[in-house]
């Protein structure tokens, strides 16, 4: 059974941008959930500071799971859900450290938690701050249409979400803005060769 | 019209009607802007991708600077605070070189008292204590004399104006100008004046 605390959470993801904000909060602002992922981390050769990234990373991929996948479901309780993704995390950055010990990757491989969806997290490392540059210089209400889209709702979830009239209505916006932001690219070739996407 | 930007997406992943393949590769050859939008449209959809990353981001980032405000007036409380207790301290270090200065000063031409006090008392037990207090502090032995001083009782005019002096040898300023304030005899309260209006 699933938690009514939990069931607040993954909804207030997968809505508004001000349930989504609560809900994020919620996850920011759970100490016991805090002082777990930085026990862990620091019990396992991180630092402070990687703790924290840790704990970042691992709240951004919770949303990203949960707002790309519209059947999510918790199998298990949410803090043991999310210390499974930690371990994941936290498995893979030991993995790239060339200085790392081979025994410590592989008791790290052992705690991972290949039930969790792996997600790729974009906002990270170099390109971390031109793209955050190209995404603040967009719409607010092309950003969210575009979000939604990305995450794969369907029209009519767009629009009853972001007020639009009908799903016709939310599909020409959406193309609007794609439009525009193709238009953007094509303007700057530099952007495009620093995000390096591949 | 076709708007071709609305089928860019069919058409890379393959899912579009033959027909209108055809009519998108023509519309692509002729119309340079779409055959661009076409080639950036993975890179437009990976930074559509990251959007919802970029509000998490965005919102932990806020919380992190909230936090950092937090911290920011804590430790702004704590150096105003420091800079406060600096200050009272160097007001009373200040204050008391100061006093150290105009005692170093009036004690270079200082001359105790010699049997300045009247020695009458109530009892004659007193009496005999009173001038053993009176003849240690003679002979310099202010010590002793203050001891006797101070366990003399009920105490007289007599008894202040000593340990007054005795307050004033010792710096002890606050302590002999309380004495000097209960002496009634004028000449003896004048005496202490001289020397303690200075402070």
């Amino acid at each position: 059974m699933i938690h009514t605390g939990t069931k607040d959470i993954i909804d207030g993801i997968r809505g508004d941008s001000t349930a989504r904000r609560r809900a994020i909060l919620i996850l920011t602002n759970d100490s016991d959930l805090r002082t777990k992922t930085y026990s862990y981390v620091k019990n396992h050769s991180g630092s402070q500071t990687e703790a924290e990234t840790v704990y970042n990373d691992m709240i951004v991929t919770f949303i990203k799971i949960v707002h790309t996948k519209p059947s999510f479901s918790l199998d298990r309780p949410l803090h043991a859900y999310l210390m499974g993704i930690t371990k994941n995390l936290w498995y893979n950055e030991i993995r790239k450290r060339s200085r790392s010990k081979t025994s410590d990757i592989e008791k790290l491989a052992e705690q991972r938690d290949e039930n969790i969806t792996a997600i790729e997290l974009l906002i990270k490392g170099d390109r971390a701050s031109i793209l955050n540059k190209v995404l603040s210089q967009m719409k607010i209400k092309c950003k969210e249409v575009l979000m939604y889209w990305s995450s794969g709702y369907k029209m009519q979830e767009i629009a009853n979400i972001l007020g639009y009239k009908t799903d016709g209505v939310a599909r020409k916006k959406k193309s609007e803005c794609m439009k525009e932001l193709l238009t953007y690219l094509a303007d700057k070739p530099h952007i495009k060769q620093q995000l390096s996407i591949k | 019209m076709i708007d071709f930007y609305e089928h860019i997406e069919a058409y890379i992943e393959g899912t579009l009607s033959p027909d209108l393949v055809t009519q998108m590769k023509t519309a692509i050859s002729k119309d340079k802007s779409l055959k661009q939008a076409v080639a950036d449209y993975p890179i437009a959809k990976t930074l559509s991708e990251s959007l919802i990353e970029h509000e998490v981001r965005e919102i932990l980032s806020e919380t992190k600077t909230t936090d950092n405000e937090k911290g920011r007036s804590g430790a702004w409380i704590i150096a105003i605070t420091l800079l406060a207790a600096l200050a009272v301290s160097y007001y009373q270090w200040n204050r008391h070189n100061r006093q150290e200065i105009i005692h170093n000063r009036i004690m270079a031409s200082y001359t105790p008292p010699v049997s300045e006090g009247t020695r009458s008392s109530t009892s004659v037990a007193s009496e005999s204590n009173l001038k053993s207090a009176i003849q240690a502090f003679d002979l310099r032995q202010f010590d002793q004399s203050k001891e006797i001083l101070e366990k003399l009782s009920p105490k007289n005019d007599s008894i202040y104006y000593y340990l007054a002096h005795i307050a004033l040898i010792e710096n002890k300023i606050g302590k002999a100008k309380s004495y000097e304030r209960k002496i009634s005899t004028l000449e003896l309260k004048k005496d202490l004046t001289k020397y303690l209006s200075e402070f």
